[in-house]
């Protein structure tokens, strides 16, 4: 080459770094400091902390918006305010966008909006997950109904993509408006304590409307989000911790639903020892803290809960055992008894369906008093939501291992994947009762006249109760009948449920060819 | 909506009251006078904290079984203060909060609802 293309390359090289580095400079150095301040990280740190170093490759860097309205035509918007672009998590090929707030706010204009959507369909086409980081103010307004197409494209992607790549939102920012409904529709929902905040309408419009007094995080923050709504799966402590969570939650999951998360390696000398004896109380009307039970079962320290802090009646989570990962549905009875209820329905079918869509089996521990009795939950639709249960359960095609440690009776016992709904190996313990319902409704209904007829009716209750619990309060009836596999020592759960989930690895269910279910909503 | 009778200065009002998620919002109904107040509160209903005191509510319906406290005594969060007897379980009911036992309103035996005061602290 000659000295001179030399030099002309110079030339085009630098000015390809100047354009470069201009784009870099983000929202500029007061906007930057500002996010800062807040101990917010910027949108290029978020994406670094999430990847594997050096894997980050960006693309559409150079996008720039067409708005001419409200003088937008003369506004310098750095790659529209989103990055977008591919990297590895743990060295799995990930898609990634990043709403940068220090641009313009983060807002969403039409070519923000199409470098998401383009985002999107190459992360359906490749099969491989996609993260969208949130911080925006909303729609961009100066682009009028040009963000609105934006937003509908995206809410679309988000649902075809649903069940065929796992979609994981990280909000760390506020979410308003229709952008929250991106994030809705996808899998999991990470909130970033204290910065971030999602609502339909912020506490101004609620204050004119409704005339609520309300600020911000009252009505949409993170532990709002994580304890009342169920809106969100996860609270984190700032931007790196949400990476890291979705660092972690990546590890659980495959790239998409035609393949298997992979096993990673396992400690073969872990068994179940003495302790597993003491946790549940021999006095069944104690409660006791289910959690303990899965951290000894499966292998140590792999227990990730999800939404740890809604529904806490019931127990759901990622883990693994001998190395596999698995998903775990379980009543919790330190929590209102363990009662399923319509929380807690909605909780737990949701993961059992994304856990199914995704290949990942479904390990269920049971011990739970039934349904829950009262006008609030009638009244709000405690059918149609238990259904959806009922509902995921059977429809799951996953592996399907149930250990009944305690209670299950009537329609409970049913939900909590029984042999009837699908599962593959349904084993209870000893203390197990399984039965139509309670010892002391069942008396009271068989026994209605030998207790009214007697001369002395609450010794003849009482005794008619201890023969209905001596006879049905207990595993072997439904073990005689086939309904439950066997009843075990708890000691062996461990090993148990690794033997079921070898056998039923390659399970293959056949199901009537639709269109799609129609899921109780 | 529930219905509840207000007397101010001695007049008595009849007052609808609905609850809302985050807030009540009170339409007064009912002669002798028009009243039309709004109160709101900010937070978690279960954890209403009012001047400097925390009421615990029975999250079940059931029959209390045993109460671990007295009034008077300091208690600290995450103690025990009753056990409720609900969904054929004996619920142990934990403190939020570590303070003072202001009042104690039920009493071994009692049957209470979802939601009914039981005990009140003060911190």
């Amino acid at each position: 080459m000659s000295n001179d293309n030399n030099n002309t390359v110079g030339l085009i090289l630098d000015a390809l770094k100047f354009k470069d580095q201009k784009l870099n400079l983000a929202g500029g150095e007061a906007a930057i400091e500002k996010q800062h301040a807040q101990g917010k990280l910027m949108a290029r740190e978020r994406v670094l902390a999430l990847v594997d170093e050096g894997s980050f490759e960006e693309i559409d860097k150079f996008v720039k918006h067409r708005g001419t309205y409200f003088g937008l035509d003369k506004k310098e918007i750095p790659y529209d305010a989103v990055i977008t672009g591919f990297g590895t998590a743990n060295g799995q090929k990930i898609a990634i966008f990043s709403q940068d707030f220090t641009v313009q706010a983060g807002s969403l204009g039409e070519m923000h909006a199409k470098k998401i959507m383009k985002l999107q369909d190459l992360a359906l086409k490749y099969g491989i997950p996609i993260i969208g980081i949130n911080d925006s103010g909303g729609a961009r307004i100066q682009e009028g109904i040009d963000a609105l197409f934006g937003y509908g494209g995206i809410f679309l992607r988000n649902t075809h993509a649903s069940g065929v790549i796992p979609q994981i939102s990280v909000i760390s920012g506020p979410c308003a408006g229709g952008a929250v409904y991106s994030p809705a529709i996808m899998d999991f929902i990470i909130m970033v304590d204290e910065i971030s905040q999602m609502f339909i309408t912020g506490p101004a419009v609620v204050k004119a409307v409704t005339n609520e007094e309300i600020d911000k995080d009252g009505l949409g923050g993170a532990m709002i989000h994580n304890s009342i709504s169920g809106v969100a799966h996860f609270i984190a402590k700032s931007d790196e911790d949400a990476m890291n969570l979705t660092r972690k939650i990546l590890s659980y999951i495959p790239s998409n639903n035609q393949y298997k998360a992979e096993d990673i390696a396992y400690n073969a000398q872990q068994q179940l020892d003495e302790r597993i004896y003491s946790i549940v109380p021999t006095y069944p009307k104690k409660a006791f803290d289910v959690r303990n039970i899965i951290t000894l079962v499966f292998d140590a320290e792999t227990f990730l809960e999800v939404q740890p802090y809604f529904a806490q009646n019931i127990v759901i989570g990622f883990a693994r055992i001998a190395g596999r990962s698995v998903g775990i549905i379980a009543n919790q009875p330190n929590i209102l008894a363990g009662v399923l209820d319509i929380n807690a329905s909605d909780k737990s079918a949701r993961f059992i369906r994304f856990c199914d869509a995704f290949n990942i089996p479904i390990i269920t521990f049971v011990d739970t008093p039934g349904f829950l009795p009262g006008v609030d939950q009638e009244h709000g639709g405690v059918i149609r939501h238990g259904a959806k249960l009922l509902y995921a359960y059977s429809e799951a095609s996953v592996p399907m291992v149930s250990i009944i440690l305690r209670k299950s009776y009537g329609g409970a016992y049913i939900a909590m994947a029984s042999q009837h709904l699908g599962a593959d190996f349904v084993y209870a313990w000893p203390s197990a009762e399984i039965a139509v319902m309670g010892a002391n409704g069942a008396a009271n209904i068989i026994f209605a006249k030998e207790i009214t007829n007697s001369p002395n009716p609450e010794e003849t209750r009482a005794t008619k109760i201890e023969e209905y619990k001596n006879k049905f309060s207990n595993p072997y009836i439904a073990a005689e009948r086939g309904y439950i596999e066997g009843v075990i020592d708890p000691i062996d759960t461990r090993k148990i449920i690794i033997k079921a989930l070898s056998l039923a690895e390659d399970k293959v269910e056949m199901r009537p060819k639709k269109k799609h279910g129609n899921i109780p909503l | 909506m529930k219905t509840f009778k207000v007397n101010v200065n001695d007049k008595s009002y009849v007052v609808e009251v609905e609850e809302v998620k985050y807030g009540y919002s009170f339409t007064a109904a009912v002669k002798p006078a028009q009243v039309t107040a709004n109160i709101k509160k900010v937070g978690d209903s279960k954890k209403k904290a009012v001047g400097g005191s925390f009421i615990i509510k029975a999250p079940l319906p059931g029959l209390i079984v045993e109460v671990a406290v007295e009034s008077g005594k300091a208690v600290k969060q995450g103690e025990k203060v009753l056990v409720l007897e609900a969904m054929k379980m004996e619920n142990a009911i934990l403190t939020p909060v570590s303070g003072i036992v202001d009042k104690i309103n039920v009493r071994a035996g009692d049957s209470v609802n979802s939601n009914q005061e039981m005990i009140v602290i003060t911190f």
